[in-house]
């Protein structure tokens, strides 16, 4: 790899080169120095003979200063620039005639990639961070088309056709990081360092052909140094909305561009991005892009993959762990046990207020039931801002325990509220979790009509418009995870009978105490148990059941963000070892890990887990 | 204006203002501003209930129906949806 720094060089006003810039059906004519030839090469196409062209740019050396002056058929001209300055003038003004009076074609600012065919697209003002994610793509080996404008028109049934692409150097804002975007071993790469930032010409220039656009990513990026990796899905219509706030020529389109943007937005998966650094979307955003491009995907499997490598990366920069505030005294555990007819517990870790909140709106809502439940809180994070006041709780609420647990943090520490509980039945659920009024008492009910079951008991998980609900999982894979949300009408009417389910999220679940078979005790961190613990129960004699009537509501969103540990090397050790333990095949999920992750990063940490349960490290 | 006022006000759509419809989402786009506007499924339905005919207290009444969980800041939520239409130009009292 090589970066040269070009100066102005004496420039003799006689060699001057005539030629066009075209984009789509519009066309711009030009004029500049020989001299500057290596910034125009691929660029520029013969000159378009007309008598006198309507639009024409001209970059001329004012004198053999190595100054120079652009003048334009509209704008004002500009004089006295430095080469990088002029550079960056010329293109604009370009960029401006090309797509002003354009009619039959959307104009996008938008950076644009290919890749076997398919689009990735970047929308996005000026300063966005848009040439910055196109270099990083075309780093991975994509071809790049433009970092600046694109044209979209339709066929006559109305199919999204990438039109065209501006070719023009590639203008980046940040001079910094220029290097770092260059492909391994790339040479003869040009820099100009000017107010208007660092311009690149890049080996093999960049390249367009006019194509349908069958399969296409568009990615709104939006960078700020160290902001965290946000990723957002986009419905069709936001999509749309924004493609038409990126259009550059909105007056001379029908409609101001609706059926163009639509029309795109229909034959794209589209997401909001926001990055702080590019070493970011590794292993994120290149997986959602290969996945996306791929296959088609439901909108609800690309905002579960978004959301999956969103958190993946703030918890990957948070490892290992966010600062934690200073250790305080851990509360002894509470010695009284109150066995009563269900235990209802939970553990938590910090989570304070979705403790208060989920067991007061449980007694509140159940007052008959005061003196049969016994609540068992399992404190996985003791000696934190919270253990005090989760120990305070059993001074007002009857039957409470306290438990500090915080040898280990994870999903197997459910096990301990089982380990605690006094009642024969225990109701276990995240600490975020609400109850629909009435359900305890049908729990109770149903249990002392069958006191010695081996089943796992669970209800219909009610979304926040408290409509829609999921009664189970359908047992697949999706975005690294065993299951997806699915519903089953059986379950819709609160009063109908039980019914046998596969699998179902574990936010509440319950189970006759000395039934409960456990979580493998070398799980540890976050995901993997759903589906494993169905199983182990099927493997002893139980079902699993979905009860109608046992609605609950589960807050799924953390805008504080998560403070615990979760990383997928936890979550994929778990599901490793529940199948190994259950005699399951692991075939299919490392599969899965594999075209998730990509193969090198899943086979890695699928021998790391190896080698440790084969006790080599 | 008082509340009373408010919801004896007939809005009416913008006459020029194109219209699509992306599933449950609408996009607008104001010829005359070149200002498009984008309708959630909510903002879609109140817009189209938006015909010169209806008061206010007629389109809160609707949205109520479909909307019954949504509870008393329903008619805030309209409200404030059709302000903001009314603010993007595509909306006015009939």
């Amino acid at each position: 790899m090589s970066l040269s720094t070009l100066e102005a060089e004496p420039l003799s006003r006689d060699e001057m080169r005539r030629k066009s810039v075209r984009l789509g059906t519009s066309h711009v004519a030009v004029i500049y120095p020989a001299t500057l030839d290596r910034w125009f090469d691929g660029l520029v196409e013969p000159r378009i003979e007309e008598a006198a062209p309507a639009k024409w740019v001209d970059l001329v050396a004012i004198d053999d200063s190595g100054r120079f002056a652009v003048e334009a058929s509209s704008g004002e001209g500009a004089s006295g620039l430095g080469l990088g300055e002029a550079l960056a003038v010329f293109w604009e003004r370009v960029s401006f005639l090309l797509v002003h009076d354009l009619t039959d074609a959307m104009a996008l600012h938008a950076a644009a990639v290919r890749r076997n065919g398919a689009l990735i697209l970047m929308p996005g003002a000026s300063g966005c961070g848009k040439t910055r994610l196109a270099l990083w793509y075309r780093k991975h080996g994509d071809e790049l088309c433009t970092d600046e404008v694109v044209t979209v028109s339709l066929t006559t049934d109305g199919a999204p056709v990438l039109a065209d692409a501006l070719p023009r150097p590639v203008l980046l804002k940040s001079i910094a990081e220029a290097s770092a975007f260059l492909r391994p071993g790339e040479q003869k790469i040009e820099q100009l360092v000017s107010g208007y930032g660092v311009m690149l010409g890049l080996s093999g220039g960049s390249s367009h052909t006019s194509a349908t656009i069958e399969r296409c990513l568009i990615v709104f990026p939006r960078f700020a140094q160290g902001s965290p990796l946000i990723l957002t899905p986009l419905s069709a219509g936001e999509t749309a909305f924004r493609l038409m706030a990126h259009c550059l020529n909105v007056r001379n389109l029908p409609r101001g561009g609706l059926g163009f943007a639509r029309a795109l937005a229909g034959r794209a998966q589209a997401l909001a991005l926001d990055y702080g650094d590019t070493a970011q979307l590794e292993q994120t955003l290149d997986v959602l892009t290969r996945q996306s491009l791929a296959a088609p995907m439901s909108e609800e499997d690309f905002a579960a993959l978004c959301a999956a490598f969103a958190a993946r990366d703030s918890l990957r920069t948070a490892v290992p762990c966010p600062p934690r505030a200073e250790k305080r005294p851990v509360p002894a555990a509470t010695t009284q046990r109150f066995p009563r007819r269900l235990t209802v517990g939970m553990a938590t870790y910090d989570d304070y207020d979705g403790v208060y909140f989920t067991i007061q709106s449980l007694r509140n809502s159940n007052p008959e039931l005061e003196s049969a439940l016994e609540f068992v809180v399992i404190d996985n994070n003791p000696g934190s801002a919270s253990s005090e006041h989760l120990a305070n709780l059993g001074n007002w609420i009857d039957g409470y325990r306290y438990v500090p647990r915080g040898e280990w943090s994870g999903t197997a520490m459910r096990n301990a509220v089982f380990e605690e509980a006094s009642s024969p039945f225990v109701l276990c659920i995240d600490s975020h979790v609400l109850i629909v009024p009435g359900a305890l008492a049908k729990l109770i009910a149903y249990l002392d009509a069958d006191p010695s079951t081996r089943d796992l008991l669970q209800g219909p998980m009610v979304y926040d418009d408290l409509r829609k609900t999921s009664t189970h999982f359908e047992p697949r894979w999706r975005a690294g995870m065993w299951g997806t949300w699915a519903d089953d009408t059986r379950g819709d009417d609160p009063t109908g009978p039980a019914f046998e389910i596969p699998m179902q999220g574990l936010g509440l679940f319950a189970c006759r105490r000395e039934a409960w078979p456990g979580f493998n005790p070398k799980f540890r961190g976050f995901g993997g148990e759903e589906g494993y613990i169905h199983e182990k129960i099927r493997q002893r004699g139980g079902r699993t059941l979905c009860l109608p009537f046992l609605r609950w509501i589960h807050r799924f969103n953390r805008p504080a963000g998560t403070i615990y540990v979760n990383l997928w090397e936890h979550r994929i050790r778990n599901y490793f070892i529940g199948f190994t333990e259950l005699g399951l095949p692991t075939g299919e999920m490392e599969a899965h890990f594999a075209e998730l992750l990509g193969a090198e990063l899943a086979a890695r940490i699928f021998s790391d887990i190896r080698r440790e349960l084969n006790g080599e490290v | 204006m008082s509340d009373n006022a408010v919801d004896d006000l007939v809005p009416r759509q913008v006459s020029g203002v194109e219209t699509e419809i992306v599933g449950k989402e609408v996009l607008l786009y104001h010829p005359g501003q070149t200002r498009a506007v984008y309708l959630n499924p909510t903002a879609a339905l109140i817009w189209g209930l938006c015909d010169g005919n209806r008061p206010v207290r007629e389109i809160v009444r609707l949205i109520g129906e479909s909307y019954p969980e949504a509870g008393n800041s329903l008619a805030d939520e309209v409200l404030t949806t059709l302000k903001q239409l009314r603010e993007n130009g595509v909306l006015v009292n009939a």
